[in-house]
């Protein structure tokens, strides 16, 4: 078996990255691994409902968008101190909670790595410091492949995060934390006590990868097929508030309009951001 | 009577969360919202349980039925939260519902 590494992101268009995974995980025919980053969104997961996770207003103001993605779980924070990895598996009949387990162990191994022999992988879906998130898992599988990603919080805004998620009551009294809330996730940075680029990061889970699943990788490009499907994805889904905004208009009684028309306007790409995948077309056919 | 939306939420222990959200008009069930960070095996089936969730009338005595049969009938593996989360949740709204009635009808 060999795994191919991509890195391949468009930071300034949290759609289209979206767009792009869901592509990848569509088109990939050999193991795949994706590293990337967005700039500020909330990315909801895809049983969720706008309303009841994300503080447009707050949103808004601080220019984070939001986005829906194909996997389940919960609402995340991304900003370019934060880092995304995929690990996708065709030809598979592995379940959600062993493909969690397997990539849980590779990020808690990639941490080792690093120097963090604090981190585990606490079932169902996080990698955690003491107690602390660091790291989050969603999961999709269909008949023949599954697909593992998660974020990592590598030097992300924290204020901002809590700012803009709405979060739950049950959940903090589960974690009993509700007196710091701030607390309840750790960065990589505070939690090795240094500066670290995302390259490092990306290595070392390689380096974990190669181990668990006793492969040789090799470094990619991206596909015109990929790319294509991307294309398509975004324009027929990512970029509609019919996607990114489901399960909203059921629950509009519960926000005032101008939240529900922040939530519109954070929830579908500014017109430069179309611009971005215009632009990536036409570089396929020039 | 306008209608009103009413909400709770449960937490699977060491789990995942259902956030239930229920639509009641004139003390009838007018759509149901079910969502939250639980995981589904194929995830699709799922977002259409939620899709007929959404238009599920029914009276309230027949809230809890309706629903997990819902869920039932679809041939979906959740991972996260169970049926007994779910139902918890709906317990809890009609009991916020008999206490607001139930003030109601002191004024």
């Amino acid at each position: 078996m060999t795994l191919r590494i991509l890195i391949a992101e468009w930071p300034n268009n949290q759609f289209f990255n979206l767009a792009f995974e869901e592509a990848v995980y569509r088109t990939a025919t050999i193991p795949t691994v994706r590293f990337w980053r967005n700039d500020k969104v909330v990315v909801i997961g895809r049983l969720q409902s706008p309303v009841l996770e994300v503080n447009a207003l707050e949103a808004m103001r601080n220019n984070v968008k939001l986005v829906r993605r194909f996997t389940g779980g919960g609402a995340v924070y991304h900003d370019l101190g934060n880092i995304n990895y995929a690990i996708i598996i065709p030809r598979t009949t592995m379940g959600i909670e062993e493909a969690f387990k397997m990539v849980g162990e590779i990020v808690v191994d990639s941490l080792k790595i690093l120097g963090l022999g604090k981190a585990y992988y606490r079932p169902l879906n996080d990698i955690e410091v003491d107690g602390l998130k660091i790291s989050g898992l969603a999961a999709t599988k269909s008949a023949d492949r599954v697909l593992v990603h998660g974020a990592m919080l590598v030097s992300s805004d924290i204020e901002i995060l809590w700012r803009v998620l709405k979060i739950s009551k049950e959940k903090l009294l589960d974690k009993k934390l509700t007196q710091s809330r701030v607390k309840r996730v750790i960065t990589l940075r505070e939690a090795l006590g240094r500066d670290i680029k995302p390259e490092e990061i990306y290595e070392s889970m390689i380096d974990a990868i190669k181990r668990k699943l006793k492969t040789d990788v090799f470094y990619d490009n991206i596909n015109r097929n990929e790319l294509e499907q991307a294309i398509k994805l975004y324009r027929d889904k990512y970029s509609r508030l019919e996607w990114n905004l489901a399960f909203t208009d059921e629950l509009k009684d519960l926000i005032s309009i101008e939240e529900y028309n922040a939530l519109c306007n954070i929830g579908q790409p500014s017109s430069w951001q179309n611009k971005i995948v215009e632009e990536l077309e036409a570089s396929i056919y020039a | 009577m306008p209608s009103k939306i009413i909400c709770n939420e449960k937490k699977h222990p060491g789990g995942k969360l259902v956030k239930v959200c229920v639509n009641i008009l004139d003390n009838e069930v007018h759509g149901v919202v079910l969502t939250g960070d639980f995981f589904a095996e194929p995830e699709e089936v799922m977002e259409e349980v939620i899709k007929n969730l959404l238009t599920l009338k029914c009276n309230l005595r027949e809230l809890e039925e309706k629903v997990i049969e819902i869920i039932e009938r679809a041939n979906v593996k959740i991972i996260g939260i169970d049926k007994e989360d779910i139902k918890g949740a709906l317990t809890g709204i009609l009991s916020t519902l008999a206490t607001s009635s139930s003030t109601e009808n002191e004024k």
